[in-house]
């Protein structure tokens, strides 16, 4: 029996009788620390103020808001931790349909009525679940990819009546690691019993990374056929026909996902950012301009929202619109370097379309000094408006820095590259990209074959240094961390077992490993660090 | 056996009966509540009437629903040990000492696909039968036989009606049969509607020997 009188209680429902009488039956349990919010927000407010056990929440909560957005919110921006129990209560017998197709569904729900005993039995039931997940939520939280998968297996062994669950969370995790083969078998495998649709989303996945995108883009359509509310397809087949260029259809399946689910926001964004790639600014405005509206009394709005529907504005020829996004993103928001800096960036683009060269210098002036005393690490868009200000206002010098930095890092990135290449071409600088992206990526390779040569000719001290150091200035460049994983191995292979150096190796090679793993040269590596492993009696966390 | 057209039965009709039993149901209960505040009558009958009351909504939204889809599945994996252990749980409460609620498993697996919310209809209204009729003894059980789960549920009162277990299903929902006919009715449908492999389910109803009271089986493959 699980010992309710010390758990804290949060009540989310819009009626306070309905909140009062929930009281009355959790006090029955032994429960005494029971607060209830009436409303979404004040709900997120008291959970940010202090950590709770378990919380049950109505589905339905006026305002035009339901309690499935309110877990989404919380669980995706990990306001509450994976052992907080969420009870979902609903009066209609059509949230099972939710839940079946929700990324993020509540440890269980509740049909109205229903009696005292029953919650009990399902409260107690929730913190049984728990307790055979704690060990695996706490190696998923430390990044522990690979532990967490043998926790899986260990737990799936007892053939217990979480068997699906743990298939669920275990594909996941193997495809996080880049082993989709093994996780497609999984998914296949649970689709022969039934057609459960996370286990057709996952096989989808699968089939893409196994470089078959035509057999998952057919899976895909005929599981949004079957269930159109599965919103997490629509996003998946969206970014597959994004990864394979064809933006357009992307943005009429993301259309779709809209239309079923106007609400979300996160999606409303999606829709925002393939719409302003395609060119369709109307559309990108109104879809931004949705998620500024409805942010607004959101715990959950982001300045970024408002930056992206600044730059619609701004491409859109309408500049005093696009001020006052900026000027209300200001009023809106706590200031940040980050809002300063980017609000000052966009400034500076309007002012100079708006004619005004002086405003420009002086807030593109000021964007650089935030930078320069923040040493701020700016996202990707930010970093291509910030080169185009320089290209505008003539700091060529600083423009040309920031292309190769992003460059150097994103070197194999096309989204990246083509927005470098649309910034440039707007700029009247498109004779320069071909040799700016190339130099950016050249000297990528120079350093990456010096680093190698280095370690060729016996200087690993030097090779690591080198090519470690190289990898934190470019975080997302495979083969530099390749290389530098690489030469942290050989350095414990010939001289002795060092627990630094190895750590740092596996961890690099765990960051590339989901969309990289099939390559020959991460296989190669991931081999010799298990060798390695095995020669000086260490268990290795390598990825194959 | 081809599932019913729902719109096919006169829901004016249905819906006009079950209201009439709710308004009877109601009445017992207020009358009850009533009669509580001067004597020593148990909590448990009000309970068990709230219960089929909410049985008889259940069952008029359930009917409005048909009128515009088809029913449709949304199948899980459950655990069908805890699943039946909700009913013994809720039944034992229900019964107040009056009747033993025992719990049969056997061979039961870990889980089992189906629709938890409708599977908990169907078994709903059979345990609150089962309640109502039941002399000493009433047994909910969960076993896989033949590749199908079996969900039971056994008393030791009269049994069915001659004319339920005699007619075909189709029928049941005629309203001459009452609301046991319809929550029957909706039973079979419910366990029909659970297809795997191109097999489906069912409900099969019989009376043990010398009127010695009912079995309802949903099975579910």
């Amino acid at each position: 029996m699980i010992d309710f009188s010390k758990k804290r209680v949060l009540i989310i429902d819009d009626s306070p009788a309905m909140c009062s009488s929930l009281r009355m039956t959790l006090n029955n349990f032994g429960i005494s620390r029971c607060e209830s919010s009436n409303s979404a927000n004040e709900a997120v407010f008291r959970i940010r103020q202090r950590d709770f056990d378990i919380i049950v929440c109505d589905y339905c909560l006026g305002d035009g808001k339901d309690g499935q957005q309110v877990l989404e919110q919380l669980r995706r921006s990990e306001l509450i931790s994976p052992s907080v129990v969420f009870l979902m209560v609903t009066a209609e017998r059509s949230y099972e349909k939710v839940v079946s197709c929700a990324e993020f569904a509540p440890d269980d729900y509740l049909l109205k009525p229903f009696t005292a005993e029953t919650m009990s039995i399902r409260l107690e039931r929730a913190f049984e679940k728990k307790e055979q997940f704690i060990r695996l939520y706490q190696l998923t939280a430390a990044g522990k990819t690979e532990q967490a998968i043998a926790e899986c297996d260990r737990v799936l062994a007892l053939k217990s009546k979480f068997t699906m669950d743990l298939m669920r969370v275990k594909g996941e995790l193997l495809i996080e690691l880049g082993r989709h083969e093994e996780a497609r078998r999984l998914y296949e495998e649970v689709v022969a019993m039934r057609a459960i649709p996370w286990a057709r989303l996952g096989l989808s996945k699968t089939l893409n990374l196994a470089g078959e995108p035509e057999t998952a883009i057919a899976t895909l359509e005929l599981l949004i056929g079957d269930t159109p509310q599965y919103l997490q397809a629509y996003d998946t087949l969206a970014k597959t026909h994004e990864e394979h260029g064809n933006l357009q259809l992307a943005q009429a399946v993301l259309e779709k996902a809209v239309a079923v689910s106007p609400q979300s926001l996160s999606r409303q964004s999606a829709m925002g950012d393939i719409a302003y790639r395609n060119g369709d600014l109307t559309r990108a405005a109104q879809a931004f301009g949705v998620v500024v509206e409805k942010g607004k009394n959101s715990y959950f709005r982001d300045h970024k929202d408002f930056v992206n529907l600044s730059r619609v504005l701004l491409d859109d020829g309408k500049h005093d619109a696009a001020l006052d996004t900026i000027a209300s993103a200001k009023k809106s928001f706590d200031s940040t370097p980050e809002l300063e800096l980017t609000s000052a960036v966009m400034e500076s683009l309007v002012y100079h379309a708006a004619d005004k060269p002086a405003q420009s210098q002086q807030a593109l002036a000021r964007a650089l000094a935030v930078k320069a005393e923040h040493g701020i690490a700016l996202g990707d868009s930010v970093a291509v408006d910030l080169a185009k200000g320089c290209f505008l206002n003539g700091k060529e010098g600083e423009a040309r820095a920031l292309i190769k930095d992003m460059m150097s890092n994103f070197y194999d990135d096309e989204k990246i590259q083509s927005e470098v290449r649309r910034m440039l071409d707007g700029v009247g600088r498109a004779d320069e990209s071909q040799a700016l992206i190339e130099s950016s990526v050249n000297e990528v390779i120079k350093l990456n074959n010096e680093g190698v040569m280095l370690a060729k000719n016996g200087d690993l001290a030097g090779s690591i240094e080198l090519l470690v150091t190289a990898s934190r200035q470019m975080p997302h460049n495979v083969q530099v961390a390749l290389n530098a994983a690489n030469a942290l191995i050989v350095e414990s292979d010939r001289n002795g077992w060092n627990e630094a150096n190895m750590q740092l190796a596996s961890e690099l090679l765990e960051q590339h490993a989901a969309k990289h793993a099939g390559l020959d040269k991460f296989k190669k590596i991931s081999a010799l660090l298990k060798g390695v492993g095995q020669k000086y009696g260490v268990k290795t966390s390598a990825t194959h | 056996m081809q599932l019913i057209d729902a719109p096919a039965m006169d829901l004016k009709v249905l819906l006009a009966s079950n209201i009439h039993e709710i308004k009877n149901l109601m009445l017992q209960l207020m009358l009850r509540l009533d009669a509580m505040e001067s004597s020593q009558v148990g909590l448990a009958d009000a309970r068990l009437l709230c219960q089929r009351v909410n049985d008889r909504m259940v069952q008029m939204l359930l009917l409005f629903e048909l009128q515009t889809e088809k029913l449709e599945l949304t199948l899980k994996a459950h655990s069908p040990g805890d699943f039946i252990a909700e009913f013994v749980r809720n039944a034992a409460i229900l019964a107040d000492g009056r009747v033993v609620i025992e719990m049969r498993e056997e061979d039961v697996p870990g889980y089992w696909f189906f629709d938890r919310d409708l599977v908990e209809m169907a078994m709903l209204n059979a345990v609150h039968n089962a309640l109502r009729y039941a002399r000493h003894r009433i047994v909910i059980g969960a076993m896989v036989a033949d590749g199908a789960l079996r969900l039971t549920v056994e008393d030791d009162g009269g049994g069915f009606p001659q004319r339920i277990l005699e007619q075909p299903m189709t029928t049941w929902a005629k309203v001459s049969q009452g609301a046991t006919g319809l929550g029957l009715f909706f039973a079979a449908m419910i366990a029909q509607a659970h297809v795997n492999h191109g097999r489906s389910g069912a409900l099969s109803l019989h009376n043990k020997e010398q009127g010695e009271g009912a079995v309802f089986i949903l099975q579910l493959p």
